[in-house]
Formats: C-alpha cells, sequence, structure tokens
C-alpha cells in the first residue's frame, strides 16, 4: 500500500518534469514561428502542469477543485498576460518617458585656503614689545583682549609682564581674562610644590636631595617670573635657598644646584656666597660661558668694575648676537 | 496661592550665602506687603546643601529645578522634525546673530510655541531628527567649514539640553503675578520662557554683569582646551570657535532677556553702562543701588575704640572671585612691616574646599599661622568694631554690601578697582564726593599695592580718622534702605497694576 503511494507520487513529480518539457516544446515551436504547435504544447502543458501540482499538494486541497481551476487558468493565461504587460511597459516608455540628460560631469566649488590661517600666521608674528604696545595703545577692547589671549604663545618670562600690564586695564573682561591666565600659572606651580612637598621625608634621602633641589627651583620660578611681589617674594626666596642648601647637604658635584644658589643668592644680596656657588658650577663641569653672565652681574654688585668686561666677553657668540647683549658689551668693552 | 513676586534664583538664594542671597532676604524682608514665590535653578542637586536663611513668613513657596537631568534618556529613534518648528529656530538664530533687525524677543517665544503649545518640538527632536542634522550642519557649513565638525556637533548638544531641562521645568514653575530674575543667563532665560508662556511682566536685576563672569570662565576653562589640543585649533592662541560659541551663547541669553523684561535694574552707573551696551534698552534700564539697615549698624559704630584695632578684615567666602591668596601675600608684607598686625578671615569655606585649602597652604608656606585667623561664619555687625580696615581682594564684584555694612560702622575700605567699589570709595555724586575718601583702591592681584594701603592705613593715625569719617557720613547720607525699599515697592505696584 505504502509502495502504491510512493509510486502514485513518482509518477506525478515525472508528470510535473514533463509539464516542463512540453512547455519547451511550445517554446522552440513558437520560435519557429509554429503557433499551431506550439500553442496545442502550451494547452497541454497548463493542464499537465496544474493537475500534478494539485495532486503533489497537501491532503486538504484534495477535493478543492477551485485550486486545480485557478492553477490552470494561472498556467494557460501567464504568456498573455506577461506579453500585455510587457507590451504595456514598453510602449508606455517609449512614447510617455522623460528624456534625461545625464551630465557626467559635476560641479566641484574650489576651495580657497581658509582665511583665518593667513589671518593667525600674521597676528602670530607679533612679539612681546607689539603686544604690550597693543595693550597700551589700542583703543579696541577685542584687540587689547587678543593681545593676552596671545601670550600663550609666549614663554612665562615673556608672557608674565604682558599680562600684568593687562591687570591695569579700564576694561573688566581684559583684566580679568589677564588675571586668569596668571592665576593659572602660579596655580601650576604651587602644585607642584605642594606635591613635592607631600613626598619629601617619605623617600630615600637621595630622592629626598632631588625633591629639594625641584622645590627650590618652584619657589625660584614663583620669584623670578614675578609671581610674588616685596616681602611675599623675599620669603619665597627664602624657602628656594633653604632648600637649595639642603640639596647641596647631600651632594657636592652638582653644577646645576650650585649654579641655581648663586642666583638667588645674588638676588637675596649674599654676594659671597654666590661668588662660592658659582666657582663651584665651574669646578662641577658648568660651562664658563653660562656662568659668564652672572659672574659680570656679581662683579657689578660687587662694585669689581674692572673684572666686568673679562665676564662678558666670556659669553657665547650666540648670546653675543643678541641686541641688548651687545649693547652691554660695547658699553663694557 | 499665587504669589504676586516670583523671584527667579540661578545658583544663590537660599541654598548658598553671600551677598547676592543677602540682598534677595533684605528685600523680601524688607517688602512685608508682598508675597513671594522662589523658583531656584542649580547646577545639580548633589551641588547643593542646606536652605541657608530663615524663610521670611511672605515667603509662600519654594521650587528647584535643576539644570543637569541624572536621568538617562530614551534610545535614540529616527524621525523627520516638524519643518515648521525648524523654519521658527532658524529665525531665532538669526534673532541672536543679528537682534537689531528683528522683533525683540519673538523669534524665541514661536520656538518656545511649538514645543509647549503645538508639541512640534521636543528634545528627541533637537537630538535626533532629520531637521535638526539639517540645522547643525547647514549652521557649520556657513560658520566654522574649516574646524572639527565633531567638536562642533558635540558643543551644540551640550548647549541646549539644559534650556530643554528649563523647558521641562515649565509645568512644574509656581505662578506669580510678576517675575522677577536676579541675573540674566538660565534664571534670565527661565524668566523670558515664563513671560512668553503666562503672559506676565518679567523684572530684572543684575548685581554682576552674568554675561561678562561667564566669558571669563569660558575663556579659561579646561575642558575645551583639552578637546582643542587634539586639533590643535588655534594657532596663535586666539579665542577659538569652541570658546566663542559657548561666549555667543550667553550673549545671546544675556540678549534675549534685555530686550524681554522691564525694567532692567543695575546696582551701579558702571553696571548700567554695560548692560545697555550689552542690548538693553537705555529708556527701560535704572540704576537702583544696594543699601543696608543703618539703624541696626549704629550700636556698632559707638563701640568702634579710640584707638584703631591692628587688625585687617576680610570679610567673605571663601572662593576664588575673592582672590583671597592676593590678600594673604599682601599680609606677608603688612606683617614684615608691623608685626602687630593681625588678619582676620570672616566667611566660609564650604563653598570651594580645595581653594581653602590651597588659601591655608598658603598662610603656612608664608608663615602666616599665627597671623591670620579664620573666624568662619560670624555676625558681620558684631565683628566690625573690632577691625581697623576691611579688605576687598576680589577680582570681580557688583556693589559689595559688606562696603556699607563697614561704612556704616565708620571703617575704611582697602579695595580693588572692581565693580563699583571705587564709586563707593571716592564717591559718585560731585556732592558725594566732596565728603572724601573713605578708603583706597587699588588693581587687582597687586598684593604690594594692597599692603602699602593697609600699612599707610596703620602707621598714619589722621588720614585713617579722615577715612572713618567720610566713609560714616557717606553711608549715612547714601545707603539707608529705606530708598531701597521705596524703589522695589514702586517697580512692584507698577507691575502689579499693570
Amino acid at each position: 500500500m505504502k509502495t502504491n503511494r510512493l509510486f502514485y507520487k513518482f509518477m506525478l513529480w515525472v508528470l510535473l518534469i514533463a509539464a516542463f518539457s512540453v512547455q519547451a516544446l511550445s517554446v522552440y515551436f513558437l520560435s519557429l514561428q509554429n503557433t499551431e504547435y506550439a500553442l496545442a504544447f502550451h494547452l497541454i502543458s497548463a493542464c499537465l502542469f496544474p493537475y500534478s501540482l494539485w495532486k503533489l499538494m497537501p491532503k486538504k486541497f484534495e477535493n478543492e477543485q477551485s485550486v486545480m481551476i485557478l492553477l490552470w487558468l494561472i498556467c494557460a493565461l501567464v504568456p498573455f498576460i506577461s506579453g500585455i504587460g510587457l507590451l504595456l511597459c514598453f510602449t508606455l516608455s517609449a512614447y510617455f518617458s522623460k528624456t534625461v540628460e545625464v551630465d557626467v560631469t559635476e560641479n566641484v566649488s574650489m576651495e580657497t585656503l581658509p582665511d583665518d590661517i593667513l589671518e593667525n600666521l600674521q597676528l602670530a608674528q607679533y612679539n612681546g614689545s607689539s603686544l604690550q604696545a597693543i595693550l597700551d595703545m589700542s583703543d579696541s577692547e577685542d584687540s587689547r583682549m587678543q593681545a593676552v589671549l596671545k601670550t600663550r604663545q609666549m614663554s612665562d618670562q615673556e608672557a608674565i609682564p604682558i599680562l600684568k600690564r593687562a591687570l591695569l586695564d579700564p576694561v573688566d573682561e581684559v583684566r580679568l581674562l589677564a588675571y586668569s591666565m596668571l592665576d593659572k600659572k602660579e596655580k601650576f606651580i604651587d602644585t607642584m610644590i605642594r606635591s613635592y612637598l607631600q613626598n619629601l621625608g617619605e623617600k630615600s634621602s637621595k630622592k629626598d636631595s632631588i625633591l629639594h633641589f625641584k622645590l627650590a627651583e618652584c619657589y625660584w620660578e614663583l620669584s623670578y617670573l614675578g609671581l610674588v611681589q616685596g616681602k611675599a617674594q623675599t620669603h619665597v626666596l627664602g624657602n628656594a635657598y633653604k632648600h637649595i642648601q639642603a640639596t647641596l647637604k647631600d651632594t657636592v658635584d652638582n653644577a646645576e644646584a650650585y649654579f641655581l644658589q648663586a642666583r638667588i643668592a645674588l638676588v637675596l644680596d649674599l654676594f659671597e656666597v654666590a661668588e662660592i656657588s658659582l666657582s663651584h658650577a665651574l669646578t662641577a663641569g658648568m660651562s664658563k660661558t653660562r656662568i659668564a653672565p652672572y659672574q659680570a652681574e656679581l662683579a657689578f654688585m660687587t662694585r669689581n668694575f674692572d673684572q666686568i668686561s673679562q665676564h662678558v666677553n666670556a659669553v657665547d657668540d650666540n648670546t653675543k648676537k643678541n641686541a641688548v647683549v651687545a649693547e652691554i658689551l660695547a658699553q663694557w668693552a | 496661592m499665587q504669589a504676586d513676586i516670583g523671584l527667579i534664583l540661578e545658583g544663590t538664594y537660599p541654598y548658598v550665602r553671600g551677598g547676592v542671597s543677602s540682598w534677595i532676604h533684605q528685600i523680601i524682608g524688607g517688602l512685608p506687603e508682598f508675597t513671594f514665590t522662589l523658583i531656584f535653578i542649580g547646577s545639580k542637586k548633589a551641588d547643593y546643601g542646606e536652605i541657608q536663611y530663615d524663610m521670611p513668613a511672605n515667603v509662600v513657596n519654594l521650587s528647584c529645578f535643576y539644570l543637569v537631568s541624572e536621568s538617562v534618556s530614551d534610545l535614540p529613534k529616527a524621525r523627520k522634525g516638524h519643518k515648521k518648528a525648524f523654519v521658527d529656530i532658524r529665525r531665532m538664530y538669526e534673532y541672536f546673530q543679528t537682534p537689531e533687525k528683528s522683533s525683540k524677543g519673538q523669534a524665541f517665544g514661536d520656538v518656545l510655541r511649538h514645543i509647549k503649545h503645538l508639541k512640534t518640538l521636543d528634545l528627541n527632536d533637537f537630538l535626533y531628527s532629520e531637521e535638526a542634522w539639517d540645522f547643525i550642519t547647514e549652521r557649520y557649513e556657513k560658520g566654522t567649514p574649516t574646524k572639527s565638525f565633531l567638536d562642533y556637533f558635540w558643543s551644540i548638544r551640550a548647549m541646549h539640553q539644559p534650556i530643554f531641562a528649563l523647558i521641562d521645568a515649565l509645568d512644574g514653575a509656581p505662578d506669580a503675578t510678576v517675575y522677577h530674575t536676579i541675573s540674566t543667563g538660565y534664571a534670565g532665560l527661565f524668566g523670558v520662557m515664563l513671560h512668553h508662556l503666562k503672559q506676565r511682566q518679567l523684572i530684572l536685576t543684575e548685581h554682576g554683569i552674568y554675561t561678562k563672569e561667564r566669558k571669563i570662565d569660558l575663556s579659561q576653562v579646561e575642558w575645551i582646551e583639552d578637546s582643542e589640543k587634539v586639533g590643535a585649533a588655534t594657532l596663535n592662541g586666539e579665542i577659538s570657535y569652541l570658546r566663542s560659541m559657548w561666549i555667543k551663547f550667553f550673549e545671546a541669553l544675556g540678549r534675549i532677556t534685555y530686550d524681554v523684561a522691564t525694567p532692567v535694574i543695575a546696582i551701579s552707573e558702571g553696571n548700567k553702562n554695560r548692560q545697555i551696551k550689552d542690548g538693553a534698552d537705555p529708556d527701560k534700564t535704572f540704576v537702583v543701588s544696594n543699601a543696608i539697615n543703618l539703624e541696626n549698624l549704629q550700636p556698632q559704630r559707638v563701640k568702634r575704640p579710640e584707638t584703631r584695632p591692628l587688625v585687617v578684615g576680610f570679610i567673605g567666602r571663601v572662593v576664588p572671585i575673592k582672590d583671597v591668596k592676593t590678600f594673604i601675600r599682601a599680609m606677608r608684607n603688612v606683617c614684615s612691616e608691623i608685626p602687630a598686625v593681625e588678619a582676620w578671615i570672616i566667611g566660609g569655606e564650604e563653598e570651594d574646599p580645595k581653594y581653602a585649602q590651597e588659601c591655608r597652604d598658603m598662610i603656612a608656606s608664608l608663615d602666616l599661622v599665627d597671623d591670620m585667623i579664620y573666624k568662619g561664619f560670624c555676625n558681620v555687625a558684631e565683628m566690625l568694631p573690632k577691625l581697623g580696615c576691611v579688605v576687598l581682594s576680589s577680582i570681580s564684584e557688583g556693589l559689595p554690601l559688606v562696603v556699607l555694612e563697614a561704612f556704616a560702622c565708620g571703617i575704611p575700605i582697602i579695595s580693588t578697582d572692581v565693580g563699583a567699589c571705587r564709586e563707593l570709595i571716592e564717591g559718585g555724586s560731585e556732592e558725594d564726593k566732596a565728603l572724601g575718601f573713605a578708603g583706597a583702591t587699588v588693581s587687582i592681584a597687586n598684593s604690594e599695592e594692597l599692603a602699602n594701603e593697609i600699612v599707610r592705613l596703620f602707621n598714619d593715625p589722621e588720614y585713617g580718622k579722615r577715612l572713618s569719617k567720610a566713609a560714616e557720613q557717606r553711608a549715612d547720607k547714601y545707603f539707608g534702605e529705606q530708598s531701597l525699599f521705596d524703589s522695589y515697592r514702586e517697580v512692584y505696584s507698577e507691575a502689579l497694576e499693570r
């Protein structure tokens, strides 16, 4: 029984494939313009295909003859419906389509170089004195504001005098901007000081020596950059001196530490200490050209004017080219 | 119960102490015939602690709104966006850029109508709609096509989100017959929204100039700097486009408030001129000076000893804007010159603990621990007779009440030349100037100049006496609080009658 059913299904599949083959014959005769044969084969195929398909469908469609009729109609009429569709498609597109001109070129606007970059390059050439002049003489609040902002690109040493000048500006914004920029610089050094102080004593004595040196540098920076004034400056220099002495307690060959001690001592009017420190720095390996300007300063402060020209002449060649230095050289030659 | 006046307060009374808060407390207490509802706008809830003042009986309500939302927004969804709403948004931006060409404040009102009445615009439209994208890219192309679009895009988003937070807050805003904002900025904007939606008059009183203060903050904030470093956006340190975008945003908030508010009140001539320069109509802008209760301070004046106490007082919060560090440095100089001088810091440290600690570290590093004494929050009136002078080292001020209080007790002020301080110390009108100097002004962040003035005052008793006399006379003549109450009584009454 089961075998019979399988054989029956197999035959239906054969019939389905036969329907395809008959349809292929129909197309073949159509290509030979033998329409009678083509139509006859198409009708045979249109009967075989729906019948075999209907019989292969699930059982619930077994008694649904309408399914068979629908399948037959689709198979029989597809070539005609498709034909009409193709006809409509081509006719309509031929008569009613819009002509589209395809432009293969595209307009691309030519980007110019950004104007502001050129302007910025021009403005970037301002140096300290011209910014100072803008602050002193410009009536435009914006220009003065820009002058303050431009100090961001300068070294602290150059920027701080300009910012201090801007603290006297009549306009609040300019003053406050200069203040906040100065404050930022000071805060940075203060933060370093706090962090070094916190670490002091926690590490080995060698590490402490480094921390003392860094602290001396920070306090020196505060004073050298003019971020503190008056007695507060003296106090800060006192701190710098205390820490550089602590550094030198543990090291005897630190040329940089001796050099810093000499500079601090010069400002604190401790000329003897300055002289000894400069000489130690020289012994520890620092070049004469670096020390020479401070030796000249020391000679001036201690009224040993005859030694000044000797020290000034020892300044390196590059520094000698500087206009201000050249003037000093000429004065003391 | 609908209050007469809705006071809109950004980051100040009743949660934060300070000059502006004291002024608000004074106004509410001095005008008991009006009822007040307080609308507090803060950054986020966690930034504020307990209420710092005893609420006067005529305060009927306090509502708090925060700009930074702590809730998580919905997942993004694609949306078209309403065309007409974005046409109005474009118009609003044109108004921000060229306010003289547009009807005053109307463009903002139209956008608000889309959000609140027509419901054709909401935060999601702004964040995710095609119209918003077109709008943002179009403005980017127009304005800054050579800069980073990513920075631009996220800045625009960050800038506008607090506005939508305020719009959300509108539903819970208490009703009042008239609204009075104590600054421009977000408080001013909220006032403008309430004006448009509820058709209420908006009054503006500005103590400092909000836009100016934001401009300074924004020129220095690190979070903008960081993003710029990546793209090396600035060649020569000029104010960058992101900073300038934020500055323009706050300028626009200021302008919109000046346009809508009537009247615009300044606390000094200098501030009034600045408001007019920033867009306030000169015809509706006038000055109402701060004032104090002279009767309460009279007994303190009598308590002042014959010989000037060698005590320098710093009265104020320990925050960066007061530049306490310059005061500390100046005290290093003063104490070296006159070792017997002490400095008292009278004010709270809790607002900026980091800065307060930096100040304490500086005191220690300058060996001033025994010379500078922290008094914390105290009754200022009781402290004043014990001081030889009061120092104000601020980098920005309006018209500080502490100057008036010190004057009322005959204490000279050594102040930085900020806000109305010079006007107060040297006199405003010719008649006022004839009274003489009641202290000295110095440039900001100049500890040496400040120290020199303090030393001069202590070293020259006759000079000190002259200053004290002028201080008392100036306070008696110009700073009695009755004139302040009369002015605001008139402003409120006129507004309520409309």
